[in-house]
Formats: structure tokens, C-alpha cells, sequence
């Protein structure tokens, strides 16, 4: 069964059935899960480190609400985090021997095998139990190698895995008429109403194509994922995610900016992308590992960034102009700092019609910006929340205001106390002022 | 003790062909009748007719029809009598060879109606040497407590030799075969899955049916593709007197019949249609509880044709609707909706001509099953088609007075396709199309040896064209020994093939989507051998006690690949081998205070994949009991009781749960999971024992021109929580197991009528 549909059977059920009440029963038995992707195309990434997870199921012996390194029975979110980026396993198996090996090239600069480590001499990568990581640029990996994992626990435990290393050789898009190589930099405009985002690669020894979309400048933002068993697929700009349900289920919203990653896999990704263990039959899930459950597989990607813009049929859409400036107690010593912002505004498809994004130019608090913001209409008051990436950190600039149809918009105050990120310049927790207004151009 | 006429005559009750010999055609005539009710018209079977003066007699069939061979050409008088109908005398002139009598019923005509099956059943001990065949009128199903309507596959469920796995399912396990392995027909249409969405109701209209055959095992040559039984379900045809409304208002579903004649032609009607409308109850509270409903309609037009012949049509359309709100609509942008799509069409033919001392029987037709599940619109799609047209023919002769033979030509093609993917994303994740075609002849032969045994043997040849020519040859042998008249030992072998499969998991609780495939050159044909003995034991003529015993074989079975590659045909499931042992009990009481049956059986049943794997599968019940009691109830009612018990079922035990985590290319990182269980062995598992008790209590009289017979029934009464899947948490400590269960105490209630 394919990923999804148990969840489709879940709901007949329990439209049909009653439910019986919950009983103890005795301890399972816990399973080593390795998951680990091998990246050929990331030199950069983590030090050019590739990194296994490797960690034992939940067997009842201790919840997922734990947390190992207090020994407390509290709910962690350490499994909710990105890992390597801050999350890690909630049930890591600690002091595994973990090694990969290039069966095709055994005799590399990197050694013969590539021994993973949980702590390796080095700042550039998060270091938790459960997260092993190889050296710089090891394994050594060209398109076609077959790459060999073993995992030994202390308790003699063995898992082992192999994975043929897919290689790319060129990605185009094609919207709105135009083709664009991946290769190019640069962002492609789009309108998300009428156009349709194609997406044509060429690769060698890759069985799988995964294509991702995230919002720019929000790495919070998870994206959504399709996978095609070709190497090419076709993308409405008006197509709803369907897999999320949520405030925000289309894949693209006017007034956005997305970077957008399409990336080839092998068998084995594939395989572990498409199944899931049934609820109740208990099977489906295709392991290719023996000795243990998960993957050892191996990807390569390739990244360019759309722009997405929409029809403009509502009156609030359009272009904007933000003038102002911020209150002078925040600026002791220095020079207030006027704002010039220009705004393309689109009304998002929802049925309130309250929600909107734009994308934002110009010289802002910090000094020249080009970003995206997002906003919402209650009643003659707005909100818009401005994203701007400073580094790899994401600050949220908060703004709020009136406004009325045909007549300049009025911001009253600028918070960047409720920013989740970056600096703050709040004195004793007072919002800044700032004066300004927004004017349809 | 029967003449060797009568015999012949009882034969041809069954349809198997005229009585008369070709030595005794030149002085003798053979005159072919119906017998039909008064009041309504319907058939009348049982009648017992002899040629007064002659020693000629006979008895009428299912459907009141009989044949008299060697009857003198000058004017006879027929005598026509049974317990609960007026005897009649009629007169039937030299030269003809038609008639048609109407008689009127009597005022026991309850018991003459529970009387009517165990002629059937007694005829055929004394007739036919089958193994495991079974009747059942439509008396038998209203009469069996069921959910919210009679059904006849539920009233087969109850049944020995066969197995439910849970109270929402009509699948038909028997003697330890899969769902797919039952030829089921309805008025000679194969049926790829005569059930509604998730399989809690099948396709036949219980009001529509005149008798339903099942066959479980041991089936002779005549029927073929298939591996494990044969239903068949034959309609009624429509009043040939009077035009008739029938209708079932219940609290899930209503439906309504029109039958009668068409002028003064001869050719009779019938038209039924039936809708659930849980969900239009349900949404005058909330609108999004249910979306869910299905609708089927069955008609039938039957005329007579010259020389005792008879055509009829029948066509058959069920379709059900799921349409849940995923994603609702916005200005500008269309929502998303879970839509699953079931449905069945059919539509067939039957030509029956007597030729002489022949019978030429012939059928026509065309079946289609579809099921779909997407999100629309246009995000992800699977779908199934199933087609099968056909066409057979059989002719039916009595060379001699002993034998019966049967020879017979088919062909089916068959047209399975199934596709998955994303007409938004313009992917096709999967396309399969499969076109088998099988050519088949089969020959039997019903010879009474002596007057102590009964042979039937019989071959059926089948050729199957599917990129791979194969010819198969199934010999089927059955054979009867009296010790005495009331006492007879039953045996049959026989090979049996089956060139379709569905490999939809059969362990998933609900059936949701279906998966039908052909063989072809990377597909088997599945094969099966029976072995079956049988004891079969009569105290009169109302009650009887049958023992079976059986073996059965599989081999080239196809079992659903969870490792299937898109890309790679064949590799869609899994061959595998088994087998199936048990022992089959019934006692069955026809008419009197109180009747019906109890069934037990004791089945064993295993699957072998070929790397060796060994398990039980879903369907392996050592114990089966089935208790069915129809009786005067309170208040004048009819009173039916059913009591069922079934030994534990397997199932796959949960033992951990993992978190299977989702990468993000553009991050190299892992962004999200999904919780996902970790199983034990397959079917290693078993949940506890089922048992339930079902009560009807059904009423009748007449008022305002017509009958009306409310009823009343609770399933489940003692509100036993019989287990349907468990559901287990291993995140957590301790670890525990929570779940579904099957019908709770469900009471429903309606109103027949008929005006």
C-alpha cells in the first residue's frame, strides 16, 4: 500500500466500528533503524561530512516522551527538529560502529572503510547520540559506485545496506514558455493562475525524482515534496498540496518567493520514500536493509528559485509604495533611518480573502532588502509580518496598521519584539514606533 | 420405488434434458409444463404430476417447470398435487405438448412453503451425485437475520464450508480459499465482486431472487474458472398474471420492485432499484458526517418462445458514491475531494430451447467491475477496470435411460486494466493491462450405473490465450453409492483452474480498492485439486444430516507483491502454493414447528510463498458455528434466531514502532516522519473467539389492498465486543493495544409490502 491510503482506510473505519478500551500488553522487541542518504553533491555541506542516523525502535521499554539526557519521562521535541539541525533521535543507539565503504573504489584517499563517528573533531556539524558522521569529502562517490554500510551496536547487533550513487547530468525548467537551465542562478517568474512549472533532468543510475518546494527565506517552512517515478513531472501553478492540510495548502501563493529543488534518487530512496508499514496488516514497508529497518540510500539535487506572481483581480492587489520613519528615541546618537519600500501585493485564494503576500524592495531598517512579506486584513486593520534572511537566520519584522480602500494605508507601530529570530531593538519590551504609509502606486 | 420414467423425469426437473428415449419417440410424446400460484403466479416447485392411467410421473422445478416423457399421443389427464396447494386435474389433448396450470393454495400455505425446499434438496439426494450443494430459497435468506435487509451472501455465510472474517464483509472464504476463487453468477453473469464499497452489502436484491445454488467444492464440469465455489444466483422472472409492487422501507436503505406481464404477450418484467440513505439522514445534522451512499437497480424481461423455449434478459447496475471533502473550495480555487468509486454492471442473455429430447441452454454476456480511489481533481488517481464478455452454450441429452449427458462450448475474454498516477503532475506511476481469453468445452455425463450408484463424470478443457497458449484439462468425477434409500456415501475429485486473480491484501480489514489481474505470460494460472467424501443421511422428508470431508490443493496462487516495481510486469505479487483440510457438518430440518439448520465446520488452511515462508491466512478458522432457527415467535410473529460462532482468526502481531523519517533534499537533513508499526510474523497472532446472536421477528398481514410484513430484528443482542483490529501504541510505556470492534447491539427495523 502506498504511503497515504492507510490514513483514507483509517477514517472509513472508524466511521464504521466502536472502539475496544486500551489494555497493557508486554514489552516489544526493539529493532535497530539506520536512515541514512548519501550526498556526492554537497562538498560544502557540514564540512563535506555525510552523516547515519542510527537509532532503536520504540518497544514500550521507554515512551517517545523521554528525554535521555535527563533520564525524565517529559515529552522532547528532539525528534520534531530537522536533523542534523538542532533535532536528534529521541532513542539513539550510542557507540555504534558505523562504516561505509566504496565498494568500486576500496582503495581511496578516505580509506578502506569510511569509519562514521557521533563526535568528530570538528564545529561545523551538530553532535548528538544517534548522529554519526564520516569525515570530509569520504566516502568517495562517483555516478554508478555502490557504497556498502555497516552498523554494529555494542550489543552485536548488525545491520547492513548498499546503495548505487545516482548522478545527474542536467535539470531544465520550463515555464511561461521560457526554458532555464539549474545550472543558471537566478529566479524565474511565474503566475501561479495560469502557468505550469515543468521540470525535465537527465541522470544516470537513478530510479526516483523528488522535486521540493519551500518558501524562500523561511527554512522553517517544511515545502512540500512530490515524487515521480520518471524523470520528468508537471506542476500546476495552482495546485493544492494536498498531503498537508492546513492554512496554507497550495503549493505556491502569489507574492512568494520559492526555492525549488529537484533531486534524483536511487532504488533504494525510492523504495523507502513510497511504502509504509499497513497499521493493521503490519507489512508494506519495502526494507532494503538486513539486520535492521529504515534506509542507506543515496541522492544528488540541484536548486533554482521561482517567483511566484498571480492575476491581480482584487482591489487591494497591486503595487505599493511603504514611506516612513522609525520613532527617534530608538535611534539615540544616530541618524533616524527612513524606510522606501516597494510592494507587489496579491490577495491569497482563500475564502475569507483575508490573507496576503507580497514581495517587498527597497531600503528597509536594516539597510537594502529584497524579500517577501505576509500579511492579514481584519476589519480596517492590517497586519504584515516582513521575512528577511540575515545569514542563515530568518527575522520576521512585524507591522501594523489601517487601512481603507482608495486611501493611503497608515502604520502605526513596527514590533520587532514578536520577531521568533534576530536582533531585538525593543527597550523595555515597548514596541518602536514607526510612522509611515503605504500608497497604491 | 421410482420407475426409470420417473427418474428421467425427476432429471429433467433439474434441467438436465427431456426424458423421452429416442426408441419411444415414435409412440410416445413428451409434454413440457409450468405450474404456477394462483395469487401471484410465481412458480411452483415440488408439484408432483402423473399421467392418470399412466406410469408416468414427475415434479415440477424451481421455477414450476416439468417435462413428461412417454406419454401415449391420445389425450391424457394430468394430475397435479402437493402438500398446501388444491389438487387439480387437467386434460391435455393429443398433439399438444404445451401446458400451463394454476393452482390455487391452500390455507397451510406456510407450511407448504416450508415444506418446498426439502423436495429440492431430497430430489437431489436421490438424483445427482454432487458433493457440497447447497439451495437456498428466498424464504431461507428473509429468514436469517441479517444487517439491516435480507441478503443472500449473508445467508450463504452461514452456510459450512465457509468463513466471514468480520461482520462488515461479504467476502466468501470456502473450504479455505481466497474471495477471489468464487464463480459467482447471477443469471449466468460471472460477477467479478458482487459487493458494495468496503463490502458490507452484495449486489442481489434478496426480493428479485428466485434460488441461490452454492456449490462448495467437488463442482462439476460445466463450471469452470474458478477455484474454490460456485454461487449462482438465479432471478425470478417477473408475474406473468398481474403487475406487482413490491417495496423495503428500513432504516439504512429502501427499495422498490415492479414486476408483472407486458399486455397479453406472455413476456413478463421486472425492475427493482434500492438506495441507502444513511447519509441523507445523517447530513440534516451535519453535512460532512457520511458522504457516503450506494444505489443499485436490477431488471429482468423473460418471454416464452415456441416450442417451450425461453428468453430472458437480465441486467444488472450497482454503483457507490464516496465524496469526502479533503480540501474545501476558495474563491478562485477548487478544493480537493476524496472520492472512491464501486460499481458492477452487467448484462446478459438466456436462451433455453428444448430440442426434442434435447435442450439447448445459452448464455450471453457482459460484466463489468470498476473501482477507483483519487483525490480530485486530478491529484492522484488508481483505478481498476474488470471486463469479461462471454458466451456458452449447452447442450443437454439422454441417450438412454440411465445417462444424462451434458456437452457444452464457452469463451470469455477478459479485459483487467489498472493505472495509478497524476493527471495534475502528468505521471503515470503504474499502467498494467492484461487480455486473457479462455476457450472451453466440458462434457458430463450423470449416469445412474445401478440402482445403487450414481456416476458423474465429467472433463472440462480449457484453452487460455494470453500471450502464453495453454491448454488445461480438468477431469471432474463424482459418484453416490446408497447403502439405503435414506443413506448414501457422496465422493468427488476434480481439477479446477482459475486464469484471473485479485491480489488486493486480503488481511486488510476493509475492502476499499480491488485489484483484479490476468494471467498472462508473466502471470500464473491458479490450479486446485479437490478431494471430497460425504456421508449424507435422510430421516423423511424434513430432515437431513450430511457429513463432508475435504482436501484441497493450491498452487499458482497470487498474493499481493508489497516490493512491486512500477516498472518491472509480473513482479505485481507473489506466487504461492497452500493447501486446505476440514471436515463440513449440516443438519438441516425442512418445514414443521420449527426449521432451518446447523453448520458446523472445522477447516485448516495454509500458504507457502516460494522462498519457503509458511503461514495461515486471514481467513484460517479452526471452528465454525452456525445456529439458524425459523419459528412461530410472540405476538404472532415469524421468529428468526441465529447463533454464530467462529474460533479465533489470525492476524499479523505489532511488536514496535519505528520512526520512519522524511528527507529533505535542499536541507540534507531529515525534516519530518511518520510513525510507523513493526510487525511480528505474518498471521502469527490470533484474536479472541467471535460470537453473536441475531434475532428477527418478521409480521404479516393485509390491509389497504396489499401485504404488508413490518419486521423488527437486533443484531448482536447480547452486545458481544467481537474484536476487528487491534491498534497498538509502543511509544509509550508500558506499551498497550486498543482497537475496533465489530457490530455492536444493532437494532433495525422496516416494512415490506407488496400490492
Amino acid at each position: 500500500m502506498s504511503r497515504g491510503h492507510s490514513r483514507w482506510m483509517l477514517i472509513l473505519l472508524a466511521v464504521a466500528a466502536c472502539d475496544l478500551s486500551e489494555v497493557e500488553v508486554p514489552i516489544g522487541e526493539p529493532v535497530v533503524v539506520v536512515q541514512g542518504v548519501m550526498r556526492p553533491d554537497l562538498p560544502d555541506q557540514f564540512g563535506g561530512r555525510q552523516f547515519v542516523v542510527v537509532e532503536r525502535s520504540f518497544s514500550g521499554v521507554v515512551g517517545r516522551a523521554f528525554n535521555p539526557e535527563t533520564g525524565e519521562s517529559r515529552f522532547h521535541e528532539a525528534d520534531s527538529i530537522t536533523i542534523p539541525y538542532g533535532g536528534y533521535p529521541s532513542t539513539p543507539i550510542e557507540d555504534a560502529t558505523v562504516w561505509v565503504q566504496n565498494l568500486d573504489a576500496p582503495s581511496d584517499s578516505c580509506g578502506d572503510p569510511v569509519v562514521f563517528v557521533s563526535n568528530p573533531p570538528t564545529v561545523q556539524v551538530f553532535k548528538k547520540p544517534g548522529i554519526y558522521w564520516g569525515p570530509p569529502g569520504c566516502p568517495v562517490m562517483r555516478t554508478g559506485d555502490v557504497l556498502a554500510l555497516r552498523v554494529e551496536t555494542v550489543d552485536g547487533e548488525v545491520v547492513t545496506g548498499t546503495t548505487r550513487v545516482p548522478g545527474m547530468n542536467g535539470a531544465i525548467l520550463i515555464v511561461a514558455g521560457d526554458t532555464v537551465s539549474f545550472d543558471v542562478p537566478g529566479t524565474t517568474t511565474f503566475n501561479r493562475d495560469r502557468d505550469t512549472v515543468r521540470v525535465r533532468v537527465d541522470g544516470e543510475a537513478a530510479r526516483m525524482l523528488q522535486v521540493e518546494v519551500r518558501r524562500d527565506g523561511d527554512l522553517t517552512d517544511f515545502g512540500t515534496k512530490i515524487y515521480a517515478d520518471t524523470t520528468a513531472v508537471t506542476i500546476p501553478g495552482n495546485v493544492i498540496n494536498s498531503f498537508v492540510i492546513g492554512d496554507e495548502d497550495d503549493v505556491f501563493r502569489a507574492g512568494r518567493g520559492y526555492v525549488f529543488t529537484v533531486a534524483l534518487t536511487d532504488s533504494n530512496y525510492f523504495d523507502f520514500a513510497r511504502s509504509e508499514n499497513n497499521e493493521y496488516t503490519g507489512r508494506g514497508f519495502i526494507n532494503r536493509l538486513s539486520g535492521g529497518i529504515g534506509i542507506f540510500g543515496s541522492l544528488v539535487s540541484t536548486t533554482t528559485r521561482l517567483r511566484a506572481v498571480g492575476e491581480m483581480n482584487d482591489p487591494r492587489e497591486g503595487l505599493y509604495r511603504l514611506q516612513g520613519v522609525f520613532d527617534e528615541e530608538m535611534f539615540v546618537g544616530e541618524e533616524p533611518v527612513s524606510v522606501d519600500l516597494m510592494w507587489e501585493l496579491y490577495i491569497a485564494r482563500t475564502s475569507d480573502t483575508t490573507e496576503f503576500s507580497a514581495f517587498v524592495e527597497g531600503r528597509w531598517m536594516w539597510g537594502e532588502i529584497e524579500s517577501s512579506a505576509d500579511g492579514l486584513f481584519q476589519s480596517n486593520e492590517f497586519t504584515a509580518i516582513i521575512s528577511d534572511t540575515v545569514g542563515t537566520r530568518v527575522r520576521a519584522d512585524t507591522l501594523r496598521g489601517t487601512w481603507q480602500a482608495g486611501e493611503p494605508w497608515q502604520i502605526l507601530v513596527f514590533d520587532q519584539c514578536e520577531g521568533p529570530t534576530g536582533v531585538s531593538r525593543c527597550a523595555d519590551g515597548r514596541p518602536i514606533i514607526f510612522r509611515g504609509t503605504m500608497v497604491q502606486q | 420405488m421410482r420407475s426409470r420414467e420417473s427418474w428421467a423425469g425427476l432429471v429433467a426437473l433439474l434441467g438436465l434434458g427431456l426424458p423421452a428415449t429416442p426408441l419411444a419417440a415414435q409412440a410416445t410424446r413428451a409434454v413440457v409444463g409450468y405450474v404456477y400460484a394462483a395469487t401471484d403466479s410465481s412458480g411452483l416447485a415440488g408439484v408432483h404430476i402423473n399421467a392418470v392411467g399412466e406410469p408416468v410421473q414427475t415434479e415440477s422445478d424451481q421455477q414450476g417447470r416439468f417435462i413428461l416423457a412417454d406419454l401415449p399421443r391420445a389425450e391424457i389427464r394430468l394430475a397435479f398435487q402437493r402438500i398446501g396447494l388444491v389438487a387439480d386435474t387437467v386434460t391435455v389433448r393429443a398433439g399438444q405438448n404445451t401446458i400451463v396450470v394454476y393452482l390455487q393454495l391452500t390455507a397451510v400455505a406456510l407450511e407448504a412453503v416450508r415444506t418446498e425446499e426439502a423436495p429440492i434438496a431430497r430430489q437431489r439426494f436421490e438424483m445427482i451425485a454432487q458433493t457440497s450443494t447447497i439451495t437456498l430459497d428466498p424464504s431461507d435468506i428473509e429468514n436469517a437475520p441479517s444487517l439491516a435487509e435480507p441478503d443472500p451472501i449473508r445467508a450463504v455465510q452461514l452456510l459450512p464450508g465457509t468463513v466471514t472474517r468480520n461482520d462488515y464483509t461479504v467476502g466468501l472464504n470456502v473450504r479455505g480459499g481466497d474471495t477471489d476463487q468464487n464463480l459467482i453468477q447471477l443469471d449466468g453473469i460471472p460477477l467479478f465482486n458482487p459487493s458494495h464499497l468496503g463490502g458490507m452489502f452484495s449486489t442481489f436484491d434478496n426480493t428479485a431472487v428466485g434460488h441461490v445454488d452454492f456449490l462448495a467444492g467437488g463442482y462439476p464440469a460445466r463450471y469452470g474458472g474458478r477455484l474454490s465455489s460456485v454461487l449462482d444466483v438465479q432471478l425470478r422472472n417477473g408475474d406473468g398474471n398481474r403487475t406487482r409492487l413490491h417495496g423495503m422501507v428500513s432504516f439504512l436503505s429502501a427499495k422498490a420492485l415492479l414486476e408483472g406481464p407486458i399486455a397479453k404477450t406472455g413476456i413478463t418484467y421486472m425492475v427493482g432499484a434500492r438506495r441507502t440513505y444513511a447519509d441523507a439522514a445523517l447530513s440534516l445534522f451535519d453535512p460532512t458526517i457520511l458522504p457516503y451512499y450506494f444505489a443499485d437497480a436490477i431488471a429482468k424481461i423473460a418471454t416464452p418462445l415456441p416450442g417451450s423455449g425461453s428468453l430472458s434478459v437480465t441486467g444488472y447496475w450497482g454503483r457507490d458514491f464516496l465524496d469526502l471533502e479533503w480540501i474545501e473550495d476558495e474563491p478562485g480555487r477548487s478544493g480537493v475531494d476524496l472520492q472512491l468509486d464501486w460499481g458492477n454492471k452487467a448484462v446478459g442473455l438466456n436462451w433455453l430451447q428444448p430440442l426434442g429430447p434435447m435442450r439447448l441452454d445459452t448464455y450471453l454476456s457482459a460484466s463489468n467491475f470498476t473501482t477507483g480511489l483519487g483525490l480530485e481533481p486530478d491529484i492522484e488517481r488508481l483505478d481498476n477496470w474488470a471486463t469479461v464478455l462471454s458466451a456458452r452454450t449447452d447442450l443437454a441429452i439422454s441417450p438412454g435411460r440411465t445417462h444424462d449427458v451434458t456437452f457444452g462450448l464457452g469463451v470469455e475474454g477478459y479485459k483487467m486494466d489498472f493505472e495509478q498516477g497524476s493527471a495534475a503532475l502528468e505521471t503515470t506511476s503504474l499502467r498494467l493491462e492484461y487480455r486473457p481469453v479462455v476457450y472451453s468445452a466440458f462434457l458430463e455425463d450423470q449416469w445412474r450405473m445401478f440402482r445403487w450408484l450414481i456416476l458423474r463424470p465429467g472433463l472440462r478443457v480449457s484453452h487460455v490465450r494470453s500471450g502464453v497458449d495453454t491448454t488445461l484439462l480438468s477431469p471432474r468425477v463424482g459418484a453416490k453409492v446408497f447403502f439405503t434409500r435414506d443413506l448414501a456415501v457422496t465422493g468427488s475429485v476434480g481439477r479446477f483452474y482459475q486464469p484471473i486473480h485479485s491480489i488486493r491484501d486480503q488481511a486488510v480489514p476493509i475492502t476499499m480498492f480491488e485489484y483484479w489481474i490476468g494471467a498472462d505470460s508473466v502471470t500464473p494460472i491458479g490450479r486446485s485439486d479437490h478431494v471430497v467424501i460425504g456421508l449424507e443421511r435422510w430421516f423423511g422428508q424434513g430432515l437431513s444430516v450430511s457429513v463432508e470431508g475435504y482436501a484441497k490443493s493450491f498452487q499458482n496462487l497470487a498474493i499481493q507483491n508489497d516490493a512491486d516495481d512500477p516498472k518491472i510486469k509480473g513482479d505485481e505479487f507473489l506466487p504461492a502454493k497452500g493447501y486446505a483440510t476440514g471436515l463440513d457438518v449440516l443438519i438441516r430440518k425442512y418445514g414443521g414447528a420449527f426449521s432451518g439448520w446447523i453448520a458446523y465446520g472445522y477447516m485448516q488452511t495454509e500458504r507457502e510463498l516460494e522462498d519457503g515462508t509458511k503461514f495461515a491466512p486471514v481467513h484460517d478458522r479452526r471452528h465454525t458455528l452456525d445456529i439458524v432457527v425459523e419459528t412461530r415467535g410472540p405476538l404472532g410473529s415469524t421468529m428468526g434466531v441465529r447463533f454464530g460462532y467462529g474460533s479465533p482468526l489470525p492476524y499479523t502481531g505489532i511488536v514496535g514502532q519505528w520512526l520512519h523519517r522524511e528527507y529533505n533534499a535542499e536541507l540534507h537533513a531529515f525534516d519530518w516522519f511518520e510513525d510507523e508499526v513493526l510487525s511480528s510474523t505474518r498471521n502469527g497472532e490470533r484474536f479472541p473467539f467471535y460470537s453473536r446472536l441475531d434475532v428477527l421477528f418478521r409480521w404479516e398481514f393485509e390491509a389497504l389492498g396489499g401485504l404488508w410484513r413490518p419486521f423488527f430484528q437486533v443484531v448482536n443482542v447480547f452486545n458481544r465486543t467481537n474484536v476487528w483490529v487491534y491498534s497498538f501504541r509502543y511509544d509509550q510505556s508500558p506499551p498497550t493495544r486498543s482497537g475496533l470492534s465489530q457490530l455492536p447491539i444493532f437494532p433495525t427495523f422496516g416494512v415490506e409490502f407488496v400490492f
